[in-house]
């Protein structure tokens, strides 16, 4: 790929999968997440 | 009687996610990109995202879940909690009429893609065979007059689709009613839990596949090049920064009122905050990286970088029903491959209807006390006949998609915002999106929801009614009016059912 293409696709992707990563740490690692809340009524 | 709640927090992010991932992640992000500088559009592209999406996403969430708590789902009567005035329900009304009138035509187009799902996998398709020795434009030829066949739509008055696009629509409306039906845990949360993970794989394999394609005209990795090149002269484009802004929006399905709706079925505690978000991120995944990967990389390893060009131009339905199942064809396994592409935008497509269907499903259950069930038939009574005026009349498709898919999901965004953050107030407004939160908003979004997030969407407001209203307006054949007259009768009738749905609760 051509350099200034490879870098606004690294760029791009790099900002959401560190998003989506954080996200989804935080998510997994919080106990209230660790059991199913709510209810089914 | 009690409203329901969402079983699981990670069933709430899919929902969510899968309410935002739609057709549009894989059709209208590639398109968009194409069209307005490559690289270039994703530095208005996340700063959009800053300033707009990512606050208003908040701000719907929180709205929701305030409405929830106290029994109202949808924006007439929650915009009532925020300001007294007998103005708002009119306004909320706004918060039914375009989720009504989206799906109305969306389900139809869903169906389509169900329709090409089974077209491709039962050979209905031109294959290989069909199509020895013919290139570019005539290689898409025969795909677009099967599409014309398939839907009708002939320029003429009145579409004649066939009867396989009927049955495909007809079997698409029951699907999605069987599972509003089934309630948002039994439903929708468990819809999600199959369907988002299946989206996922589906679209990773289709990457990875186009990603190693390599023809005579081309390679997928000219496409990216293509796609990702930054244009610097369009950097300071107003219009690229528009169509940026304007993607951000779709993509997160913002001012459809569903967002609301999902989250009127959260706990008084429960975190926004960070589950917001992860849906966002989940949407985003889909867009930016997979999105961008399928079929503009495709087309162009197919048909060239210059046709691909032509193709992203020609807008997404003929990236998505002509160009990519002609690419399908001409590879092994191409009846497969052409399956798992239709398959991913039928998933994409349902987890969206039935996201927007549930606000008007949600008004009849919490205004008027109606059964899930009962809630459910009396929306589909009065979504079907609005359904086949987009099936049948010309131009209709077009003219709900401007008014209730474009126009007023600004309008109601920005109404939003106002009674959230500016009638309600600021303070009230941030305590509540904050309740519960895994994490805090970042004080710097504080001013940028109050005074950014306004103002930007009142220049796209003002932009569009400058530069497309005028274009839209000067359409005036008898189809358009009639098109404009059903869409004035559906808001006059949720004007009404509003009135009556007050009238019903001052009674007590």
């Amino acid at each position: 790929m051509k350099g200034d293409a490879l870098l606004f696709m690294l760029l791009s992707w790099g900002i959401v999968l560190t998003l989506t990563t954080y996200c989804f740490s935080k998510l997994f690692n919080n106990k209230q997440c660790q059991r199913p809340k709510g209810e089914r009524r | 009687m009690k409203r329901e709640h969402w079983g699981s927090r990670i069933g709430l992010i899919l929902a969510m996610a899968g309410n935002a991932v739609g057709l549009g992640n894989f059709l209208r992000f590639p398109t968009q990109a194409a069209q307005n500088g490559g690289g270039i559009f994703m530095i208005p592209y996340m700063i959009s995202m800053i300033v707009i999406a990512i606050p208003l996403m908040w701000i719907e969430w929180g709205i929701g879940r305030y409405g929830g708590v106290r029994g109202h789902g949808t924006t007439p009567a929650i915009f009532k909690l925020f300001w007294n005035h007998p103005l708002a329900k009119y306004l909320g009304v706004l918060g039914l009429f375009i989720p009504f009138v989206v799906v109305a035509y969306y389900v139809y187009i869903e169906s389509w893609t169900l329709g090409y799902a089974w077209m491709s996998i039962s050979g209905m398709l031109p294959d290989q065979a069909q199509l020895a020795g013919l290139a570019g434009d005539a290689r898409l030829k025969p795909f677009k007059e099967v599409l014309a066949g398939y839907t009708g739509m002939n320029g003429e008055a009145i579409y004649k689709p066939s009867l396989m696009a009927y049955g495909f629509f007809a079997f698409t409306m029951l699907l999605n009613i069987w599972i509003l039906i089934k309630g948002i845990s039994g439903g929708i949360e468990k819809l999600a839990k199959v369907a988002m993970p299946a989206l996922f794989v589906m679209a990773i394999v289709l990457m990875v596949r186009v990603i190693t394609l390599e023809t005579p005209q081309g390679t997928a990795i000219e496409g990216l090049n293509f796609l990702w090149a930054p244009d610097w002269s369009q950097f300071l484009n107003p219009k690229v920064w528009l169509a940026a802004a304007g993607q951000v929006f779709f993509t997160l399905s913002l001012g459809f009122g569903a967002i609301i709706t999902y989250a009127s079925y959260l706990n008084k505690n429960d975190d926004l905050v960070l589950s917001g978000l992860s849906a966002a991120s989940l949407n985003e995944l889909a867009e930016v990286v997979l999105g961008g990967s399928i079929a503009i990389p495709a087309a162009a390893a197919f048909f060239g970088v210059v046709a691909a060009q032509e193709i992203a131009s020609s807008g997404a339905f003929n990236l998505a029903f002509v160009s990519l199942p002609a690419i399908f064809s001409s590879i092994p396994l191409g009846s497969f491959f052409g399956f798992v592409w239709f398959l991913l935008l039928f998933f994409a497509g349902l987890t969206s209807s039935v996201a927007i269907t549930q606000p008007v499903v949600s008004f009849f259950e919490d205004e008027f006390k109606l059964s899930r069930t009962l809630s459910v038939m009396a929306t589909m009574a009065l979504l079907l006949p609005i359904s086949h005026v987009a099936i049948f009349l010309g131009n209709a498709l077009d003219e709900m998609d401007f008014w209730a898919g474009t126009f007023f999901l600004v309008v109601l965004a920005l109404i939003e915002v106002v009674m959230f953050l500016w009638i309600f107030g600021m303070k009230k407004a941030w305590e509540e999106m904050n309740r519960g939160g895994i994490i805090t908003i970042p004080a710097f979004f504080r001013p940028i929801m109050q005074y950014v997030t306004p103002a930007f969407l009142s220049i796209i407001l003002v932009w569009w009614c400058m530069d497309i209203l005028p274009n839209v307006l000067k359409n005036s054949e008898w189809t358009h009016w009639i098109a404009r007259e059903v869409l004035i009768g559906i808001f006059a009738t949720f004007a009404f059912l509003a009135f009556l749905a007050e009238k019903r609760r001052k009674r007590g």
